[in-house]
């Protein structure tokens, strides 16, 4: 009798381990479902990246008034290039997108946007190599993305900007 | 007779406790599931809104796109003709032409003034009005435009960073 109770005792721990063991693997499925939704591509970031590729920048390369758009301006900041101004094109390229994005997305601690990570990277099949990278704030665990892709043969530049809240 | 009754009792104890052990355990596990379900359908429902904010937000830039706002100065699908918008603005042929409560373009960077555009403050001015017919149209759908016009001084192509404002039945 006794010996039985310890078997109807066994039965019941195995039985609650194995719901146990079940749950776990639920939770595990659920948890890992969640882990995308971490990073959203955004549309709104992607129309702004394709908008200020299009913005007119104060750099000209060759004779002033034919001042560069910024997706031009990306080009020549991968080829190391200097404006009519003497300036740097990197230097004017991160000066106006700091202040495209500082213009366009209210950026502090206080904020519902607590930063910003934004890499400029050339992609070609042999290598990625990086062109600039804007970085403002802090990044949380929520992020918002979009990206950017501008021709520059034989690869791509592709602009990346991450909003952090 | 008496061991035979007692004999009977005792399984008959047994097999409820094993259908009450069950019952308990498809109740945990119906639970789980319910868990589950709520948890996949909240997170569908969210999906759905971003898909649907998402389209309605390629509505409102695919207006920078229409004939009337397009930049043809260059190869550029989202950008907006800003001087053609301030005199579309003043034809009266245009009122209701877009069928919207509210439509909007505002300059965004680099900042140059503020208000409404008109003739006397171009350019020193943030926003162009085409159409607010109701003061009840809810909160407008965004989307972001290169405003480009044409500098006066060396005429050449200047595109600044905007964004296009729009509210109404159509967008939604």
């Amino acid at each position: 009798m006794n010996r039985k109770g310890q078997e109807e005792g066994v039965g019941f721990v195995l039985i609650i381990v194995i719901v146990v063991i079940v749950f776990l693997i639920l939770m595990g499925i659920m948890i890992r479902q969640k882990s995308p939704d971490v990073k959203k591509e955004s549309r709104d970031i992607t129309q702004f990246l394709e908008s200020a590729a299009e913005y007119t920048s104060d750099c000209a390369m060759r004779y002033e008034p034919a001042y560069s758009k910024v997706g031009d301006l990306m080009k020549e900041c991968h080829r190391e290039s200097f404006c009519i101004s003497k300036l740097g094109a990197c230097e004017v390229l991160e000066n106006t997108l700091r202040g495209l994005i500082d213009s366009s997305w209210q950026v502090g601690a206080n904020r519902p946007i607590k930063g910003y990570i934004l890499n400029i990277t050339y992609e070609s099949n042999q290598s990625s190599e990086e062109i600039l990278a804007i970085i403002k704030g802090n990044c949380g665990f929520e992020i918002r993305e979009g990206e950017y892709l501008y021709p520059d043969a034989p690869g791509t530049i592709v602009a990346d900007l991450k909003l952090c809240s | 007779m008496t061991y035979y009754y007692a004999g009977s009792s005792k399984g008959q104890i047994k097999i409820q406790q094993m259908a009450f052990v069950l019952v308990a355990i498809i109740i945990f596990f119906a639970i789980v599931a319910l868990f589950y379900l709520m948890f996949r359908v909240s997170n569908l429902k969210a999906d759905a809104a971003i898909m649907q904010e998402n389209e309605a937000k390629e509505m409102v830039q695919k207006l920078a796109g229409s004939p009337e706002f397009s930049w043809t100065g260059s190869e550029c699908s989202g950008c907006i003709d800003l001087d053609k918008i301030l005199v579309l603005r003043e034809r009266r042929s245009y009122k209701g032409f877009w069928n919207l409560d509210y439509l909007m373009i505002e300059r965004v960077y680099p900042l140059k003034g503020e208000g409404e555009c008109t003739k006397a403050n171009y350019p020193n001015c943030k926003t162009v009005t085409l159409v607010n017919s109701t003061s009840n149209y809810g909160i407008p759908l965004s989307a972001f435009v290169a405003l480009c016009s044409i500098e006066e001084r060396g005429s050449f192509e200047k595109c600044e960073l905007g964004k296009i404002y729009a509210a109404g039945k159509q967008i939604k």
